[in-house]
């Protein structure tokens, strides 16, 4: 599981990958996180907020961009950068689970939202899931 | 969906046109304003696929149209316009953007920069104390519920009513910086949240407050009427509706999308989700997105009085800033334009496009309107800036739009890999041009390589007769996110 960045002329272009659905976004929320701040999930200190999510969407392409979309509004309004999550459910159309975010302090990089250009959920020839998230910056 | 130089065909030399039968779901024709070398960079990449799915809106009158500063978006290509069907055509939080009225004004003084000069450093540190800059950081003014309600409905109005901008500067503003259609009870709790501690601070990316000076006049008469003279120094600050706007447009692109089939819409990339205007939802985007356009337009207000207050400090009471004019980049409009020989409404959809209006146009300030619009196009931070004039071009060809920057060429990764950010602003401030800025990593990704050139941009739309240039600014003091 992972995420990479590939080039895009004004914003950021990511692709995630994972296993399963959980990687996936899992890493997408991780990915997004190393925009924000840089090495913030690599921080040995302890979360200062935990949040529940509860989502239903109409596929998984359309879940993994809200559930982005989520992260990124508490991001904002909690005011700490989420990098894990510890998911209690996850279909292809619904997820429930907690966040962990750590204390944002000042950011790297503003996100202004997450698009869902070029977003498809898909499985790759090597069994695994992947997608691209455009973010716009 | 590959578009090669052989489907593009020339109509004059500065625009080009992608025809209708180039793509079966295309409904108008795709048109470019771009010289032939600005055209061959913008065909570098995706911005022409985007314009053509963009010709397949519903209701999509004329042509689907980019400008010279066009960069590939998402779903919209940044630097484009669309007008659709007044009332039940689309409306398209894409079409707009996620930073709903991000947008640009001009603040002149009567200083010349030969007296300034030697404050230039200072200016910029008491700028980048006086205005928040940067991400997540809140602003001097935080709103209970009642008063930011109060500023998505009143806009630049409400920042004059408390003290915190000048009267006459609502007449110098694009519809008078407020949108009469705004309903606050359409602005979802969590966008409410986002912009509660906003007012007054500029963000991060490509925003910015700049001081420049007037280089060069184009045209002396109209330079008169906008009150610009050779040598003045400037502000120019470049912002939006921050998270409050970005909020607004997550939510509805959401509600939007899972709506469409219902209006048996089907788009070729979500991010062109759309419904009609005239449908429930179509008009509480609508309500919602004005809303967020009065919130930009009162947060660019806030930060003119953070600037005059940093102004009168170093310069003293008796120095001034009068706003020139303050204009959306990122915006839908209902507004009449010709077509097919008829006048009618249509919703006109500026993604990165600038209103350039032409002489006579009644939605102007009586001192402009002979001479036509303000045309305000920032370059990057090491170039040239510009100030032109709506003219009858554009509402031949563009419905009343233009150019609203330099453009990207170069991507964010890219510019960090080539830019040694220390080493720029070090160089910046030996060409006498003072950077602060909150980042070095924003300061690489904005540098001004990652720009395309400004001069040719503006060569395409004054040669297109779309705006005439009138003055050409450099920038002598730049603060940055």
């Amino acid at each position: 599981m992972g995420y990479e960045f590939l080039s895009h002329t004004a914003d950021i272009r990511m692709r995630i990958n994972g296993s399963d659905l959980k990687e996936l976004f899992t890493s997408g929320v991780q990915g997004m996180a190393s925009v924000l701040k840089e090495d913030i999930c690599k921080t040995v200190e302890s979360p200062v907020k935990e949040s529940k999510v509860q989502l239903k969407s109409v596929d998984s392409t359309s879940l993994l961009i809200d559930f982005l979309s989520e992260v990124l509004t508490r991001t904002y309004v909690d005011k700490v950068i989420y990098c894990t999550i510890r998911f209690t459910h996850i279909t292809e159309n619904e997820l429930e689970g907690v966040l962990y975010g750590y204390p944002a302090g000042s950011l790297d990089e503003e996100i202004k939202a997450v698009t869902y250009t070029e977003a498809k959920v898909q499985r790759t020839a090597d069994n695994q899931w992947a997608s691209y998230v455009v973010f716009d910056i | 969906m590959k578009i090669f130089k052989k489907h593009i065909i020339p109509l004059t030399p500065y625009f080009w046109e992608i025809p209708k039968d180039f793509h079966v779901k295309m409904r108008v024709p795709a048109r470019i304003l771009a010289s032939e070398p600005l055209l061959d960079a913008i065909m570098e990449d995706r911005s022409l696929v985007q314009l053509v799915q963009v010709a397949a809106l519903p209701g999509i009158q004329g042509a689907s149209l980019v400008m010279p500063d066009v960069h590939e978006g998402y779903g919209f290509p940044i630097g484009g316009v669309a007008a659709t069907e007044y009332p039940g055509g689309a409306i398209s939080p894409g079409g707009i953007g996620y930073d709903i009225n991000c947008g640009v004004r001009l603040m002149i003084s009567g200083e010349k920069i030969q007296d300034l000069r030697d404050s230039m450093e200072e200016l910029s540190k008491e700028l980048y104390k006086e205005i928040p800059s940067g991400m997540g950081q809140g602003g001097q003014i935080v709103l209970s519920e009642e008063e930011l309600d109060a500023v998505l409905l009143e806009g630049a109005e409400w920042a004059v009513n408390h003290g915190y901008g000048k009267p006459e500067d609502l007449m110098n503003m694009e519809s008078q910086g407020r949108l009469a259609m705004a309903d606050p009870s359409k602005v979802s709790e969590n966008a409410k949240k986002r912009g509660a501690d906003q007012l007054g601070t500029i963000g991060s990316g490509n925003h910015f407050v700049e001081v420049d000076y007037v280089s060069e006049i184009y045209d002396e008469k109209i330079a008169e009427a906008f009150g610009l003279s050779k040598d003045q120094v400037v502000v120019l600050i470049h912002t939006g509706s921050r998270g409050l706007g970005h909020q607004v447009a997550t939510d509805y692109i959401k509600k939007i999308m899972a709506a469409m089939p219902e209006f048996g819409i089907e788009v070729p990339d979500r991010q062109l989700a759309c419904v009609p205007l005239d449908s429930e939802l179509g008009q509480d985007y609508f309500k919602a997105m004005c809303a967020a356009a009065n919130f930009a337009w009162c947060n660019r207000e806030i930060i003119s009085w953070e600037v005059r207050n940093a102004w009168s400090r170093l310069f003293g009471t008796d120095s001034f800033l009068k706003l020139m004019y303050d204009v959306a980049h990122n915006i839908a409009k209902i507004e009449k334009h010709r077509l097919n020989e008829h006048e009618g409404k249509v919703i006109v959809h500026r993604k990165g496009a600038t209103r350039a209006f032409a002489p006579g146009n009644p939605e102007l300030p009586e001192a402009y309107k002979e001479v036509g619009q303000p045309v305000i196009i920032p370059g990057s931070m090491g170039t040239s800036s510009y100030v032109l004039a709506g003219a009858p071009g554009s509402m031949e060809i563009t419905f009343g739009s233009c150019c609203h920057g330099a453009g990207r060429r170069l991507s964010r990764t890219a510019a960090k890999k080539k830019v040694n950010a220390p080493v720029l602003k070090e160089e910046l401030r030996d060409r006498g041009i003072f950077v602060e800025a909150g980042s070095f990593r924003g300061l690489a990704e904005e540098a001004p390589i990652a720009y395309k050139d400004v001069n040719q941009v503006v060569e395409t739309v004054h040669n297109s007769n779309v705006a005439l240039k009138v003055a050409k600014l450099k920038p002598v003091a730049v603060i940055k996110g």
